[in-house]
């Protein structure tokens, strides 16, 4: 296709998602080679995953083609295109740069409706994929409320799927050993598992998370082990903002949130804390509020808000076993794990 | 007098900058140049006109070697030996180390001068800041603070010192806007915390993840002999305000009726040799990391030659004008400084409010050449010239810098009105209770 004779005939056929998402990879690929020609430390217009920024491009040129977000993040590409020294690239790149600007100025005002609201999350979507695709993994998160079960859940569920399951303490443990591995690079000595610590000094604490605060430094890890565990295995985590780390990084996957009435739960705690009624209600606020803290901090998302979710149950409807079930169903996999 | 019509090219320039780039950005970026020029020979041919050709050529010659050439010699000096300083390392850009980094930033200043500490660390900000995509509020906060308030504390920080220096002020009177300069730093820096932090979530909530993988966090200081180059020409600034006193640098090259005096001339050559010999001793590489290119200062000399001269009779109506103003009192003084040195060069507007405080009578505080000016008003004049240079992208030097450079660099900047509502919204608060705290 001609992308400089684009016109809005052509663009209100299905085909034209194909050309949005084409001219977005064109100015992302323009963005990356001129990037790369000028060797530069100090950044580019388009931060991140690839994949990611096309997807947002295409958004952009499909919801808002005239706007002054495209023009100047596309005008941004010119800026840096004017820095390249060597004259015959230089020509390329601005040859390449007026095509583009010439194709979003042809670009008609809009692409029609679609369906999906948002398309990323439905085409994340493990019951959708696993449709299609026989080679996608496994990974279902779960959020839970204090006393809801969540975590059983969760750990029964693994145990029927026979996949490895994780959590907040594990996820502590394989980010400490991580620190401490950093610690005894630094050191240029060999770490030694068996007493070997993360060291908590103000100064190795502020240069082993670059000036980041602990927490935030821990996430960025967590993150980081999250998205590696999901190209190696099928998995179950729980809490950990895994969901939106996980739709962030296009990675498919199925939220789950699991609560229960605010009474059930803390009964629940009760009886397996043997703690009294005021107390086991303060303890499940406590919990919750962090969490929430913790979700909205990360994702900016209200947490346990129904639509940030593949499915909510709850859990006292169902008890520990039909939620499994229930889930299992969801997502295909009743009573026939093929493991 | 000069006609008020006359400041017609000024007001004409200063709205091609501000709204050409918004809506014929292309041609804009080609065609600078030409409408510099035209707005230039529109004042430059009825002045000529109505005050006769030689007024007009000496107010030209005089506004382009005194004024124009070392500040723009200055800029260009600076601009090339930080550009040959490579801070590497891997620091994260995140609200705390920014805020760290602007707090330490607008300290230097004063040591530096704010071009010289803007030039310095823009790039490492920049670079710290690679990972995140909401950045150009620490661009603007990084010219409010390291740009312009932080050179208010000696004579080297900002030229408007420098001249009060030269006209009596002692070297360490500066100091006494320190309490000023810490409190507007505790409210800004409180405030640019907040609002990074805001920004930093959003980048988090997007995906955006920094890269914290090394071991620890290694600082390299690539080029580090060039801090040798920016005190080289920290000490021709100083010595272009000190070297006046000695008679026999007096004098200087005469140009017709125009005097380019000696101490500007050596200023000058001493720049050109610290660039000239910056670039001899630093190895490409580090610029090709630094992404340097001559786009950004190309574009300040072409803009601010046309702004030098066409806001010549905007000076001198201020300076027939000032005086006669009835402006007696510190706030006063505060505002009207700070208000004009947000559009036209901070120093002359310094030196006609000066000037106007020496006139006054007082008969207590700093023994100026001008005359006796109280504290609270000199503190007044200086911080309205100083802070105020951060009210638009022309208001200061480095300004307009910082601005091309982070626009090279993949960070969205906003447009001159743009950039005015941020200082409105941020420094004229602050401003306000300066006024109440300090000046009334």
């Amino acid at each position: 296709m001609n992308n400089s004779n684009i016109n809005t005939e052509n663009l209100d056929k299905p085909k034209n998602e194909i050309s949005a998402y084409d001219i977005a990879v064109k100015i992302y690929n323009l963005d990356t080679r001129i990037y790369e020609h000028i060797g530069s430390d100090l950044g580019r217009v388009f931060i991140g995953d690839a994949d990611k920024c096309i997807e947002k491009l295409r958004k952009l040129i499909r919801t808002n083609p005239h706007s002054y977000l495209l023009r100047s993040e596309v005008a941004l590409i010119g800026n840096m295109a004017r820095t390249v020294k060597d004259k015959s690239e230089k020509r390329k790149f601005m040859t390449e740069y007026n095509e583009i600007l010439k194709i979003i100025t042809n670009l008609p005002d809009g692409f029609g409706t679609v369906d999906i609201l948002d398309e990323v999350a439905g085409e994340l979507n493990v019951s959708n994929l696993q449709a299609h695709h026989d080679n996608n993994r496994m990974i279902i998160c779960i959020s839970r409320t204090e006393g809801s079960a969540g975590t059983d859940i969760g750990f029964a569920l693994a145990d029927h799927l026979r996949v490895n399951y994780y959590d907040a303490e594990i996820f502590k443990d394989f980010v400490d050993r991580r620190d401490a591995e950093k610690d005894a690079k630094w050191e240029s000595r060999k770490i030694d598992l068996s007493h070997d610590t993360v060291n908590n000094t103000g100064t190795r604490r502020f240069s082993r998370n670059h000036g980041l605060p602990k927490r935030d430094a821990d996430f960025f890890n967590q993150s980081e082990l999250l998205c590696e565990l999901a190209e190696q295995e099928d998995f179950i985590v729980i809490g950990r903002c895994a969901d939106v780390i996980l739709k962030n990084n296009n990675i498919p996957h199925i939220s789950v949130f699991i609560t229960a009435p605010v009474e059930q739960r803390a009964r629940r705690i009760m009886e397996l804390e043997h703690i009294p009624y005021k107390k086991a209600l303060k303890r499940l606020l406590k919990y919750d509020n962090k969490r929430e803290k913790y979700y909205r901090y990360f994702t900016r998302k209200i947490w346990g808000q129904v639509y940030n979710y593949d499915l909510c149950i709850n859990s006292a409807s169902y008890g520990i076993d039909e939620a499994v079930n229930l889930i299992l169903r969801v997502i295909n996999k009743e009573g026939k794990p093929n493991y | 007098m000069i006609p008020i019509w006359l400041c017609i090219p000024f007001a004409g320039l200063l709205l091609c900058v501000a709204i050409l780039p918004l809506v014929k950005g292309e041609w804009w970026e080609s065609h600078q140049p030409w409408v510099v020029a035209f707005w230039s020979l529109l004042f430059i041919i009825p002045f000529a006109f109505t005050q006769g050709f030689e007024v007009a050529s000496e107010t030209i010659v005089e506004c382009i070697f005194n004024d124009y050439l070392t500040f723009i010699i200055l800029l260009f000096g600076l601009f090339c030996v930080a550009g040959n300083i490579s801070v590497e390392g891997d620091l994260v850009g995140s609200p705390r180390v920014n805020t760290l980094i602007l707090g330490i930033g607008t300290l230097l200043s004063s040591i530096i001068g704010t071009t010289g500490a803007s030039m310095l660390l823009i790039r490492p900000i920049i670079k710290m800041n690679s990972w995140r995509t909401r950045r150009s509020h620490i661009m603007i906060f990084f010219i409010f603070l390291i740009s312009n308030m932080g050179g208010c504390l000696t004579p080297i920080g900002d030229p408007p010192l420098l001249m009060g220096f030269m006209r009596g002020v002692p070297f360490e009177w500066s100091l006494n806007l320190l309490p000023v300069l810490l409190f507007n730093m505790v409210i800004l820096l409180t405030v640019f915390y907040f609002l990074d932090r805001d920004n930093y979530r959003k980048d988090i909530a997007e995906g955006n993840m920094p890269d914290i993988s090394k071991a620890g966090t290694e600082f390299k200081f690539l080029g580090a002999h060039n801090i040798l180059f920016i005190l080289m020409i920290v000490v021709a600034v100083v010595l272009s305000g000190s070297l006046t006193n000695v008679p026999a640098l007096n004098n200087g090259l005469h140009i017709g009726n125009v005097v380019f005096p000696f101490t500007s001339i050596i200023e000058i050559a001493i720049i050109l040799i610290a660039a000239f010999l910056s670039f001899k001793t630093t190895s490409k590489d580090i610029r090709v990391k630094n992404h340097f290119g001559w786009g950004a200062i190309k574009e300040v000399a072409v803009l601010f030659i046309g702004i030098f001269i066409t806001m010549q009779p905007a000076l001198m109506i201020l300076k027939s004008v000032g005086p006669n103003l009835g402006i007696t009192k510190a706030w006063q003084m505060f505002w009207t400084t700070g208000a004009l040195s947000s559009f036209l060069d901070n120093t002359p507007t310094y030196l006609v409010f000066f000037t106007t405080a020496g006139t006054l009578g007082f008969t207590s505080g700093i023994a100026t050449t001008a005359g006796i000016i109280t504290t609270k008003i000199l503190m007044a004049i200086s911080c309205g010239a100083v802070f105020m240079g951060a009210g638009t992208y022309i208001g200061n030097a480095p300004n307009f810098m910082v601005k091309s450079i982070a626009h090279e660099n993949g960070i969205r900047m906003p447009g001159f009105f743009g950039y005015m509502l941020w200082s409105v919204c941020f420094l004229v608060p602050v401003f306000l209770l300066d006024t109440l705290i300090f000046f009334l």
